[in-house]
């Protein structure tokens, strides 16, 4: 790394996608621009094809030259998902993994209900850690789901570091989005602004992570690739358990009254499912149901809509979790059987 | 950054100042088809074409293959028009991309790297342009959103010139240059206007003037078209490797005449007097190289850098110059078919003192490539020095270490 590189802040916003990081990162870039004089680059680093992927977008500005692409040493991170700590810790996703857990000092500003005194950080970290939650500011103002936290999160970023003045950053916002969605995204940032919690001085876990494709993790390319791990090995675990999938970022999830599910042959749900996660069990069950991969399901809804005996509802996921951690009658082990016996009929 | 500089820049992506260049060459036909990471381009143009900025027509077709013969036939008809797309778009529109050196029509064409599939994948190398190197197409590769916007007009006025009349890629990596935002310096339209002049058709090529008759009577009088076979493909060969190359470097002189800034023609070289070892990349695997350079010139380690702005032509004089004394060149190549390695070894094989070539395979699809990685293989590079036959020629370079 050059000298000069070394110099510069570099911030790396974090978020699914749709979630607004890349918008977000060019305003908060001609800020610093067009405040201080800097020279700025940013970058995108989207996580893969389908939608609700990972996307990390990098902000590097420097009062000095600086070179282009992230070097990878935060001294800022917005997350706009704070699911992605825990993608982060297992390693799940490699560009989200660099971007989160290879800050050890600095400002971690996390999209959440949760108070910064709540939240473990499963990394090595010393620094300060800010929430707050965008989601429900977002939502509250722009009237979507899931909501484009990007300028809320910013608002809270300016609030706990004063890099950039607040006001000046928003006329950018309302230049960039003119008209009513503009003032939406203003009002949500100056109220993330005010609502945002700091704690300054936070330490989190002492082990380091390593880098996801560092030399230890070198495979060898002409041997077969192992097949995905879809459920975890780890049998202590509780079934249905969340760990880490980097794709899912979901709000609902179907669940199946299995009294109603009558389709004998062909299950419209099972085609129309985008991801393939969700299946006809015929065996097995006191009645035939419908099933999801938990890991994958991205709770679209689309095999609520189009299920011929509605016997296929949305429910809160976060909600439904507090009296069904395992997610009985929604998934079933094994969730994908290459023996093609059990699970999938 | 001085107040003055601040004053005269606008922060802009890639793809921005793709549309940028494209609009202050004065476009005529905007033709669009949506492709990540590169669609972005004709959503900015269709923008500007709304604000009353550009006046053009925008074609939309449904898909790049129809894209592409519309240009050609926007050309044909003396018309400059724009199109950007990459990776599966351009592998879709092949037959028109093929067509388009060998019936010598000038259409520009954007390029935002994305790798090919399968398996699915939306990062970024260089392999979705390179497939077309044995096809005549003039292809610029550009490092960052400023050198976008200046071989976009640069590319225009190359492509139409009278005695040269073939197609040029802009090509930039996606995500890493089409997202990423910076500075730049956006030319004046007076500034361009002299630079640029208006495409004009080469004389008795215009298709809605010509007499169709006397014209198909000429051809069949004289066997066909395809009698001259050879001789159109020597002319087109000649024209690529012997005038394009002179034409490149003309433009990026006239350019830095009018506009002020330029990058070197068809190579920038970067600390190469007195190296020892020397780095080849295209776009920004020169920034990763430049940036190991550095770090290692700190260590009283001699290396320098190459950055290759044109693969077609590929600048073999230029290069063999630059190489002088070096020992190794070490190519970093961002595409599974190793292309700078091989053209390498083939432009130095008759140097004096041939170095050591490598070639190191880095980068494929957005994989991470820091500059401590850079700085590993130039130790490599430098071992190779002392025993070449410890050293594997080309190896593909898949982990990384962090900063």
């Amino acid at each position: 790394m050059s000298n000069d590189d070394a110099k510069a802040r570099e911030i790396n916003l974090v978020c699914m996608s749709g979630q607004g990081s890349v918008q977000t990162v060019q305003l908060l870039a001609r800020a610093f621009f067009e405040q201080h004089g800097m020279r700025v680059r940013t970058q995108v680093a989207p996580g893969g094809r389908p939608k609700s992927s990972p996307v990390v977008s990098y902000l590097k500005a420097s009062a000095g030259p600086i070179a282009g692409g992230p070097n990878f040493h935060p001294d800022d991170v917005l997350l706009f998902w704070s699911g992605l700590l825990r993608v982060a810790a297992n390693r799940a996703h490699p560009t989200v993994t660099d971007a989160i857990a290879r800050q050890r000092s600095g400002n971690l500003i996390i999209n959440s209900r949760l108070a910064p005194g709540e939240i473990e950080l499963p990394y090595k970290f010393s620094g300060a850690v800010a929430t707050v939650d965008a989601d429900s500011i977002t939502n509250e103002i722009l009237r979507r789901d899931p909501p484009p936290v990007g300028v809320t999160m910013a608002g809270a970023y300016i609030a706990v570091t004063e890099v950039v003045e607040l006001d000046r950053f928003l006329a950018l916002v309302k230049e960039r989005f003119p008209g009513r969605l503009g003032e939406q995204n203003v009002e949500a940032a100056r109220r993330a602004y005010e609502e945002v919690r700091i704690e300054r001085e936070v330490v989190g876990a002492s082990q380091e992570v390593p880098h996801p494709r560092g030399p230890e993790d070198r495979v060898d390319p002409l041997s077969r690739p192992p097949l995905p791990v879809l459920i975890s090995e780890d049998k202590g675990r509780p079934r249905g358990y969340r760990g880490g999938a980097a794709n899912i970022w979901r709000t609902k999830i179907p669940v199946s009254d299995d009294q109603l599910c009558g389709c004998d042959n062909m299950c419209i749900s099972e085609v129309m499912c985008p991801d393939n996660t969700g299946f006809i069990v015929r065996k097995g069950l006191p009645h035939q149901g419908y099933r999801v991969d938990v890991d994958l399901c991205r709770g679209c809804g689309i095999c609520a809509e189009v299920c011929v005996y509605s016997a296929l509802s949305m429910a809160n996921e976060e909600e439904l979790m507090r009296t069904n951690p395992t997610y009985e009658g929604i998934t079933v082990e094994p969730f994908i059987n290459y023996s093609g016996e059990g699970g999938r009929s | 950054m001085t107040t003055a500089e601040q004053a005269q820049s606008v922060i802009r992506t890639g793809n921005q100042a793709a549309a940028e260049g494209a609009r202050l060459a004065r476009v005529g036909v905007v033709c669009f088809f949506p492709i990540g990471p590169s669609d972005e381009v004709g959503e900015h143009l269709v923008e500007m074409v709304n604000r009353g900025q550009l006046d053009a027509r925008v074609i939309d077709l449904e898909n790049e293959r129809s894209v592409i013969n519309a240009q050609i036939t926007a050309t044909q008809s003396g018309v400059r028009s724009t199109f950007s797309t990459n990776s599966e778009g351009l592998v879709f529109a092949y037959q028109p991309l093929i067509w388009s050196p060998y019936a010598r029509v000038p259409i520009v064409v954007g390029v935002a790297h994305r790798s090919l599939e399968p398996p699915t994948n939306i990062q970024t190398d260089d392999h979705d342009t390179i497939i077309f190197r044995d096809s005549h197409w003039i292809q610029f590769y550009c490092e960052n959103a400023q050198e976008v916007l200046d071989t976009m007009i640069q590319a225009y006025w190359i492509a139409e010139r009278h005695d040269i009349q073939l197609p040029v890629f802009v090509t930039w990596p996606g995500w890493e240059v089409s997202h990423a935002a910076m500075p730049i310096e956006v030319p004046s339209q007076e500034q361009v206007d002299e630079f640029l002049p208006p495409y004009e058709l080469l004389p008795g090529r215009d298709l809605l003037t010509l007499d169709m008759e006397e014209f198909y009577s000429n051809a069949s009088r004289s066997g066909g078209e395809g009698a001259s076979y050879i001789e159109q493909r020597y002319a087109i060969d000649h024209t690529l490797n012997v005038v394009a190359k002179q034409a490149i470097t003309e433009a990026h002189e006239r350019y830095v005449e009018v506009v002020g800034r330029g990058y070197g023609g068809l190579i920038e070289s970067y600390r190469t007097e007195d190296a020892e070892v020397i780095l080849v990349g295209l776009a920004n695997m020169a920034t990763r190289g430049r940036q190991a350079a550095d770090a290692m010139r700190e260590q009283g380690k001699r290396v320098g850098v190459i950055k290759v702005r044109t693969l077609r032509p590929f600048p073999s004089e230029a290069i063999a110059e630059a190489v002088g004394d070096a020992r190794v060149v070490m190519a970093f190549d961002r595409n599974p078919v190793h292309t700078l390695f091989h053209e390498l070894r083939s432009a130095l094989y008759s140097h004096p003192g041939r170095p050591a070539v490598l070639g190191r395979v880095v980068a494929l699809a957005g994989r991470n490539f820091s500059s401590r990685d850079a700085e590993e293989l130039v130790d490599e590079a430098f071992a190779a020095i002392e025993d070449p036959a410890a050293v594997d020629e080309l190896s593909w370079r898949m982990e990384t270490v962090a900063d």
